[in-house]
């Protein structure tokens, strides 16, 4: 019994070529869906769209639920003849699209020319009535819907940005055409709708016939020429001043409109015409699809231009078909909300709720001409990346890095100044030693250089005696030294060997060999050289001199 | 400009947190640089007082050895001061050689001493060359020269001449140039 009143708050979105269309739904258990508020914000204004949900306070909580639908600028929409298992073949479905494109595009420019197949997703419904494909080889009328997924997860990212959990995320246009189909229907209107969609730099067609959803294609004609045309017809100085021209349109403007949108409906009648031809249906009334507003004088004019008639609409008389209704103070909704409210049409109970839903659960509450297309993001889970608070973890890193390089900096520098006080303060204190050792240490300096100088004059390579010493240590038997001479530059030895002429020149040799490697001696000569050796007249003794000349002083 | 600002605000109004972080990192960033500044001038400070105090703690602890330094050159000065010959006194300085002789045992054929050399004028010293001629043993003149290699006198040998002049007796012939280090 009190689960009957038990309430889950939730919102609807969709993501539109023009808008960001947000309504809060509540539903009660086993009761309808109950608009609460509505808002609308521009496309690419995600900030003021996040801001309204920040100020509402009934959605100031961490994280809600919302359904979505989106309109997707790169993806396409297409009816194929297909079986189930065609799906599993994107690389294949990819062809028969690039195919069928090369008929109205030139090889080289056909939009899928250059399309890899892992990152598109593919999904279809039959075009009939909009329920998924069934089993089986037999190949039926389908509408083929392919989604870059980047662009998908871009949709999810704005929304995960907005603190909001997509429960489904739909192709927008699906449900759209699934409200109008029974619009259609609840009036038993024979004739088939058709469905403008006037984007920025092409409009595209669709038709709802009773074989179901046929796509004609797009004409290149959109809001962008539009605004070249108002700039070219007003004169006007820049196309923002045509878009503001545009948006707050006066009785002139309204007076030239379908002179503005004839080339336009050129483009868009024979579409229907070739339709009308080829089916042999009857095309009856036009809606113009997600004009805000302001724009929806583009609508009125562009269908009397191609002489049909606007579908009659009232939006709180459908929302009662659909299980929808209308919260208190709620302002009237126009007609551009039509692809928001199907989105949450025949809701079923689990959806809408406060409840996460992952992909595998929103499979078993699959309605028609609804289909699921997020991509494998759980929701609320570890995986979960807010680029909000990874941006606002960056910039709290940051600020904690200046923080900590600014505050490191300063306490160095105070750590600078406290070392440099008390290196001052103990030389201070030590001044007087300091004093006294600097007198002493000049006065040292001082008597070493006079000692220097003496040392300078009185310097010995290596004292007389020492050296007279060690040359009688090394004289061999038989020699004999008569007279030894020595200067700065040079030591003479004179003297004579007593032995026969070739022994002794032998033993002269050796000796000067024992000279040079005698450490105390021949280190301090350069050079060691016989400089005689003469056969005594008087004797049959050898006379010989060794000259010894010093190593140059450094 | 406004609708920039209005942007502006509306997304400091949007994130709150990351903007106050933001403006806290631009103004820590910019405080940043004068701090910079501030850490090396107390750097480049600290170097020079560290390194001073560092050589005068050194000299400081260092101060007993210079003390000692001195005193052993102090005490090496006043013995060469104590030693030092004079130009102006031949006998005294001949005199040192003929003490010399008699400790030798040899001959002191002859003495003389030559006019002293130029030397800078700034110079504390100056030298005094002595000729010598000295006859004997070969043991006494070793002897002889050793004594004036060690000898109270701060002596330098120039050159030296040793010659056996009698080839039985073993008597030799010492000829020398010294010079004296003696006060200008």
């Amino acid at each position: 019994m009190f689960q009957r009143f038990t309430k889950s708050r939730s919102l609807l979105i969709e993501i539109n070529p023009h808008q960001v269309l947000v309504a809060g739904i509540v539903r009660q258990r086993r009761g309808p869906v109950t608009i609460e508020f509505a808002a609308e914000f521009d496309r690419e204004n995600t900030a003021a769209l996040r801001l309204w949900i920040e100020g509402k306070k009934d959605l100031r909580k961490k994280w809600m639920t919302a359904v979505c639908g989106f309109i997707s600028q790169r993806g396409l929409l297409q009816r194929e003849t297909l079986r189930a298992t065609d799906l599993t073949n994107p690389a294949q479905l990819i062809t028969t699209i690039r195919d069928k494109q090369t008929l109205h595009f030139s090889p080289s420019s056909a939009p899928f020319q250059h399309v890899n197949p892992e990152q598109w997703t593919f999904r279809a419904v039959t075009a009939l009535n909009g329920t998924p494909l069934p089993e089986g080889d037999t190949a039926r009328p389908a509408l083929l819907m392919g989604l870059a997924n980047d662009e998908l997860h871009e949709f999810q990212q704005q929304l995960l940005d907005c603190r909001l959990i997509p429960q489904q995320l739909e192709p927008a246009l699906l449900s759209l055409f699934g409200a109008i189909y029974q619009i259609m229907e609840r009036r038993h209107q024979p004739r088939a709708p058709v469905v403008f969609v006037i984007k920025q730099e092409s409009t595209a067609i669709y038709i709802l016939g009773k074989e179901g959803v046929h796509t004609p294609g797009h004409v290149s004609h959109g809001l962008i020429t539009l605004v070249q045309q108002v700039r070219k017809e007003f004169a006007l100085e820049s196309d923002a001043e045509a878009m503001r021209r545009l948006m707050d349109p006066d009785e002139d403007l309204r007076k030239r409109a379908r002179k503005l949108l004839r080339q336009m409906g050129a483009e868009l009648r024979p579409v229907i015409n070739s339709y009308e031809m080829t089916t042999g249906q009857p095309v009856g009334e036009i809606y113009c699809a997600y004009l805000p507003p302001a724009l929806s004088w583009i609508a009125e004019a562009l269908v009397s231009v191609i002489e049909h008639e606007s579908m009659p609409f009232n939006c709180q008389e459908w929302m009662s078909t659909v299980g929808l209704q209308a919260g208190e103070g709620l302002p009237t909704l126009g007609t551009h909300w039509l692809g928001a409210l199907s989105l949450a049409a025949s809701l079923p109970e689990a959806v809408g709720g406060g409840a996460e839903i992952t992909q595998a659960q929103s499979e078993m509450f699959q309605r028609p001409w609804h289909i699921d297309c997020r991509l494998s993001i759980e929701p609320g889970g570890s995986r979960l990346i807010n680029r909000g608070f990874l941006t606002a973890a960056g910039a709290g890193a940051l600020m904690l890095l200046s923080l900590g390089m600014a505050g490191w900096q300063y306490s160095r520098t105070q750590w600078f100044r406290d070392e440099t006080a008390r290196w001052q303060q103990q030389m201070a204190t030590n001044q007087k030693l300091t004093n006294e050792l600097t007198s002493t240490v000049a006065e040292l300096k001082a008597r070493t250089a006079r000692l220097n100088q003496a040392y300078a004059l009185m310097r010995e390579a290596e004292p007389a005696t020492e050296f007279l010493m060690n040359i009688g240590r090394t004289l061999p038997p038989r020699l004999r030294i008569d007279r030894i001479e020595s200067n700065d530059n040079r030591v003479l030895l004179a003297g004579s060997l007593l032995e026969p002429a070739e022994d002794a020149s032998r033993s002269l040799g050796r000796y000067m060999d024992t000279l040079r490697a005698n450490s105390a001696i021949g280190g301090l000569f350069a050079s060691i050289s016989a400089t005689s050796l003469q056969r005594d007249a008087d004797s049959d003794t050898l006379v010989f001199e060794i000259t010894m000349k010093y190593r140059p002083q450094p | 400009m406004m609708i920039l600002l209005t942007q502006f605000w509306a997304a400091v109004r949007l994130r709150p947190v990351m903007s106050a972080c933001l403006a806290v990192a631009l103004l820590a960033g910019i405080a940043n640089y004068p701090l910079w500044q501030q850490r090396q001038e107390a750097a480049r400070r600290h170097a020079e007082v560290r390194q001073k105090g560092e050589t005068i703690l050194m000299a400081l602890r260092e101060s007993g050895r210079i003390q000692a330094d001195l005193a052993v050159l102090t005490e090496a000065q006043e013995i060469i001061d104590r030693n030092l010959a004079s130009d102006q006194t031949m006998e005294v300085n001949l005199g040192y050689f003929y003490r010399l002789e008699k400790l030798s045992r040899v001959r002191l054929v002859r003495v003389d001493q030559l006019g002293a050399p130029a030397i800078d004028a700034k110079s504390p010293f100056t030298v005094v060359p002595i000729s010598l001629q000295v006859s004997g043993t070969y043991r006494n003149l070793l002897g002889f020269m050793r004594e004036l290699e060690n000898g109270p006198r701060i002596l330098r040998t120039r050159s030296y001449r040793l010659e056996r002049t009698d080839v039985t007796g073993g008597e030799l012939m010492l000829v020398m140039s010294v010079e004296l280090l003696a006060r200008p």
